[in-house]
């Protein structure tokens, strides 16, 4: 090799001419060519994304602080900056969806976001979920029944991996949420929510002081209450008051009590066709001839139902102060987080709409833990999440996916319209600003609060396994007044349940859902 | 880096992260080809972008019919004489390329640099069909066979220009060293 070859096979003496100012121009172009028709957007794009965090910084206001800071943060490592797509969001309901956006685009202001399939009145099926998959959306926001089959057929993401590559801290989340995540997910997380639903025990301290009851300890059982409850008879306030009204059914509240308490429903797995009916046996007997005992004797009691009087509606403040409890005339009562919302809203003083005003309660009210075991059945009904966002396999997106999925989670640390919302943050610092002695219970852990095979969400199975009392309800307001067994008034409800387990499996297996033989 | 892997990817890959790599990784090597060939550093700019813009496009396409650096090094030599065909590179471009030519101030700067180097020099003055295949084979380190697929040429053409280009070499740094006895470029 001549010595010019050897000087010809070494660099180039000039510095690099392909300088990180190409580099960027190059993810210019790409971005631009991407999507030629927002090439104005693109050129304004730093103007704009400043004019949008100036927007946020506005409309988040003080309280926002290390939201904006982070916004800011991002804004200058933003990792898709050097590119412009949609990410599309199917499912969930409209009320945070705008903040989401405004939040996101702050981080992210190259990323547009499209949703669609939100609440609108009518359910979303699998099919809808499922097609939605099929087209390409990128992020589902879905019940937790349909968060078990689309997890179960592996078309949506497992986030760990996501959460340890950002070393996301989730040692603050209301655990049993977690847990419960995982547990539907089939032993994975494969998605997350920011709120939850649960159960807790409401009580009147005043009642209590007046008529010289000890309130019940945290993380009292279902006996130890109604125990309580019974200690008022005869004084003219009510020990316990039912969630369902003078018309509901009876039995509905022991079937709840029962299954707090840990009573099974049904035993199988209606999934694999092999569901039936438990609801016979002692416990569920002798559950059943004390809470009709407490109807007879009036420490049981429902409230009255609403006079709506050719009315199309009534104020909240009025379905509130028509309950007993909310009218302080019930020590006691059973209620999930919107009921909770219900009380704390009609205390707040709220604007008028349409010309109505509701005038703000000021009502005696806190929480208390019960021992709940939702690792019976139905865990629905005890611990729920409606809006679990998940990732979809198919997603070209997925990092951005899993950027919106956290600011959608994390939106409920800071989002100022959580108190019209039904459900709570599944983040407890979230709360801080509300008296705490009024939402502690729902953060609390006692009894069992993980799920098992046994009490993972069905598809449409509140369908099924939710109405069981609403059929003969002249039944069981006779078993109320003691002029039916509990014994036959169990046997009544049971016919229905087999035959609702016997509909339910039809219809999972019709949905492709059911996995076991036809 | 390895980017073999490419020809293995799912239609759902990060392409903008490839890109990002492809860029580090051969953005270098893609200027100097696009300066060596068009002998001007605002056309090496150009080339280079539209490149790596032309290699986003077709990563899809990418299955490994060559390595990723010959794939790369073709666009860029298309993209190249394209721009040398284009009329304005014509018309701009159409002077003989000499040392101490008119030329603006940064390839005044460029080749003042390049003088010091008379090697590189005397490729740059090197007729374009024997700058290509001599630099991609003594300078990017490529076979006969990656030359030809390259150049879209037999085997045998690629033997024969790089016969050319060395005589002409040899007699150019040949020249060269004679001429610079006296230290000073002329």
């Amino acid at each position: 090799m001549n010595d010019w070859e050897k000087r010809l096979s070494g660099s180039l003496p000039v510095a690099n001419g392909f300088t990180s100012e190409l580099e960027r121009k190059v993810r210019e172009r790409v971005a631009m060519e991407k999507k030629k028709s927002r090439k104005v957007w693109l050129r304004v794009l730093p103007l704009a994304a400043a004019a949008v965090l100036m927007v946020g910084l506005w409309r988040f206001g003080e309280s926002r602080q290390p939201l904006q800071a982070e916004g800011i943060g991002a804004l200058s490592g933003d990792a898709f900056g050097d590119k412009e797509f949609t990410l599309k969001v199917f499912g969930g309901g409209s009320m945070n969806s705008e903040t989401l956006k405004r939040q996101f685009i702050i981080r992210h202001p190259s990323v547009d976001i499209s949703m669609s399939g939100q609440w609108d009145g009518k359910g979303r099926s699998l099919a809808d979920y499922r097609n939605a998959l099929d087209r390409g959306e990128d992020v589902l926001v879905v019940p937790t029944a349909i968060y078990r089959e689309l997890a179960a057929e592996g078309r949506v993401v497992p986030l760990e991996p996501y959460i340890l590559k950002d070393k996301l801290d989730l040692s603050d989340m209301h655990a049993p949420v977690l847990d419960a995540l995982k547990a539907i997910g089939g032993g994975e997380l494969q998605g997350l929510a920011g709120e939850f639903s649960s159960s807790a025990l409401f009580v009147n301290p005043e009642l209590f002081a007046k008529n010289g009851v000890e309130l019940p300890r945290e993380g009292a059982t279902v006996q130890e209450i109604l125990d309580i409850a019974k200690r008022f008879e005869g004084t003219g306030t009510t020990g316990l008051v039912t969630e369902s009204r003078d018309s509901g059914n009876p039995a509905e509240t022991a079937l709840r009590l029962g299954q707090a308490s840990g009573l099974q429903l049904y035993g199988g797995d209606p999934m694999l066709q092999t569901s039936y009916s438990a609801l016979s046996g002692k416990g569920w007997i002798t559950l059943f001839d004390q809470v009709a005992e407490g109807f007879r004797e009036g420490w049981i009691a429902p409230s009255p139902d609403l006079d709506f009087s050719g009315r199309k509606g009534i104020p909240m403040s009025e379905v509130v102060q028509n309950d007993l409890f909310g009218g302080g005339k019930a020590a006691m009562r059973f209620g999930d987080t919107s009921f909770y919302r219900e009380l704390a809203s009609t205390e707040a003083e709220r604007p008028a709409v349409a010309g109505n005003k509701s005038e703000p309660v000021k009502r005696n009210w806190k929480t208390v833990s019960y021992e709940l075991h939702i690792n019976a059945v139905n865990a629905s009904d005890l611990l729920d999440m409606s809006q679990i966002y998940v990732i979809n396999a198919k997603s070209v997106n997925k990092d951005a996916a899993w950027e919106l999925v956290k600011a959608a989670v994390f939106l409920s640390k800071t989002d100022k319209d959580a108190d019209n919302r039904m459900d709570l943050p599944v983040f407890e610092e979230a709360m801080k600003t509300q008296p705490e002695e009024r939402w502690r219970a729902f953060y609390m852990e006692s009894g069992s609060k993980k799920l098992n095979e046994n009490s993972l969400p069905i598809y449409e199975g509140a369908d099924y396994l939710g109405i069981l009392s609403t059929e003969d309800g002249q039944q069981m307001k006779r078993w109320a007044k003691g002029e039916l067994s509990s014994e036959d008034a169990l046997g009544l409800i049971d016919n229905v349940l087999a035959r609702n387990l016997l509909a339910l499996e039809k219809n999972l297996f019709r949905e492709g859902i059911a996995r076991g033989k036809d | 880096m390895d980017f073999d892997y490419l020809q293995y990817t799912a239609a759902d890959y990060d392409r903008g992260s490839v890109l990002d790599q492809l860029m580090k990784a051969y953005g270098r090597d893609v200027w100097n080809f696009a300066l060596m060939l068009t002998r001007n550093r605002d056309s090496a700019d150009d080339i280079a972008q539209d490149v790596f813009l032309k290699v986003y496009e077709k990563l899809p396409e990418f299955r490994g019919q060559s390595s990723v650096k010959t794939w790369i090094l073709t666009i860029t030599r298309h993209a190249a004489l394209d721009q040398l065909r284009s009329s304005w590179v014509r018309r701009v471009m159409l002077l003989e390329f000499l040392p101490g030519g008119h030329h603006p101030s940064a390839e005044k700067e460029l080749f003042k640099r390049l003088q010091n180097e008379e090697v590189w020099l005397a490729v740059l003055a090197l007729p374009l069909k024997l700058r290509e295949v001599l630099l991609l084979t003594c300078h990017y380190g490529m076979s006969m066979e990656e030359t030809a697929g390259l150049l879209g040429v037999a085997k045998g053409t690629v033997k024969s220009r790089l016969h050319r280009a060395r005589a002409a070499m040899n007699r150019k740094v040949t020249a060269s060293e004679a001429l610079n006895v006296g230290g000073e470029w002329i």
